[in-house]
């Protein structure tokens, strides 16, 4: 599978990727796809909309003798709150954690090849070549770089364990490189 | 099984796209969902006639009941249909746009496993470690996980590839195998 500039791989990693590994890097993923699909900005929304129902009741109260509506709102978006703030991402993790259970091919040791233009991954069953402009996006967190979005396999995890901190910072120039504007830093 | 492998070569075009997707969603669609939405449709319209028969009867009234027992019908038997006809024209839309995307690739059927090879990916995974396989009455779907999966257009192949393709999958996968609506 020849990439498109010559030359030897930037980096070559050899891992295996964990159920935890790929659970928290679907995670990641779909937080980092959309603003609004982070946690603590859907659980803000309906922390906030409580907030703005309970300043409302002395309002209600000059039309109505009781306030059991506007409690009834509050407590349906304190639920909603709690709900994407500390219910979602542990259901959202453990469909991740079903997904990897579901494909025996990512729990099999792997080698990743990172190239200038692409990538090429590599078990003892397939191999794949993936060029960065595959992908919509590159997140790198405190354990590991996440690309999503690839044509053949989803999700290309990086992880940063037992990498030394020359070859991590390698890895980061280059993919920053090549996704710029779609590269994302979290979890420092 | 024969000895020499089976080998498909193809490519997808925008209706193979289309046809692909509709039979994942088919593979996808849960029996319980299937439940909840013939029950759901049909207490709309029981409800509609019901409320037809014994409320106040109005223009307006009339009108509310009829619409929600055609609701009722949509939902409760044509759901499937509706489903599927959105679905292809989404692969459609998805296939224009995304032209480059699909490229030709062979998939091969040996004793032990199942070769596929496109530019980009070379494989060769073995019987045991699919997760699924689906087969209706114009694709073959072959599941790697949940969420990752490749297909065969049957239009690719001839009856007698496809009858062979069908007997590999069903000895080597069982109850990994799924058919619907296909001959």
């Amino acid at each position: 599978m020849p990439t498109f500039y010559g030359g030897g791989p930037i980096e070559t990693v050899s891992q295996t990727i964990s159920s935890e590994d790929y659970a928290n890097a679907y995670y990641a993923a779909y937080c980092a796809s959309s603003p609004l699909r982070r946690r603590w900005v859907r659980a803000g929304i309906f922390l906030s909309a409580a907030i703005v129902i309970a300043s409302c009741i002395p309002c209600y109260r000059a039309h109505f003798s009781t306030f059991w509506v506007p409690c009834g709102g509050i407590v349906l978006a304190l639920a909603f709150c709690f709900l994407f703030g500390f219910v979602q991402p542990n259901d959202l993790k453990k469909w991740g954690a079903r997904l990897y259970r579901s494909n025996a091919l990512w729990s099999i040791p792997q080698q990743v090849e990172i190239y200038r233009d692409s990538v090429v991954i590599k078990n003892s069953y397939e191999q794949i070549l993936e060029y960065w402009t595959d992908f919509s996006m590159c997140m790198e967190t405190g354990s590991a770089f996440i690309a999503a979005g690839g044509r053949e396999r989803e999700l290309l995890i990086i992880k940063k364990q037992d990498l030394p901190n020359e070859r991590v910072e390698a890895i980061s120039a280059a993919l920053s490189g090549a996704f710029a504007a779609r590269y994302l830093k979290s979890g420092h | 099984m024969e000895n020499n492998p089976v080998s498909v070569s193809f490519l997808p075009t925008k209706f193979d796209y289309a046809d692909f997707k509709a039979a994942q969603a088919k593979a996808d669609f849960q029996k319980s969902e299937q439940l909840v939405l013939r029950i759901t449709g049909a207490v709309l319209l029981v409800s509609a006639v019901l409320l037809q028969i014994f409320s106040f009867k109005s223009v307006v009234n009339s009108i509310l009941y009829a619409a929600m027992a055609a609701a009722g019908i949509l939902v409760g038997f044509f759901h499937r249909l509706i489903a599927q006809y959105m679905l292809r024209r989404r692969a459609l839309r998805y296939f224009d746009a995304n032209k480059e995307k699909f490229i030709a690739q062979t998939t091969e059927f040996l004793d032990e496993a199942v070769i596929f090879q496109n530019e980009r990916y070379t494989a060769s995974i073995p019987y045991d470690l699919f997760y699924r396989a689906y087969e209706d009455g114009r694709v073959f779907i072959l599941y790697t996980g949940i969420n990752e999966m490749r297909f065969l257009p049957k239009r690719a192949m001839g009856d007698s590839e496809c009858v062979r393709i069908r007997n590999i999958l069903q000895t080597k996968l069982q109850e990994k195998y799924q058919q619907e609506g296909a001959r």
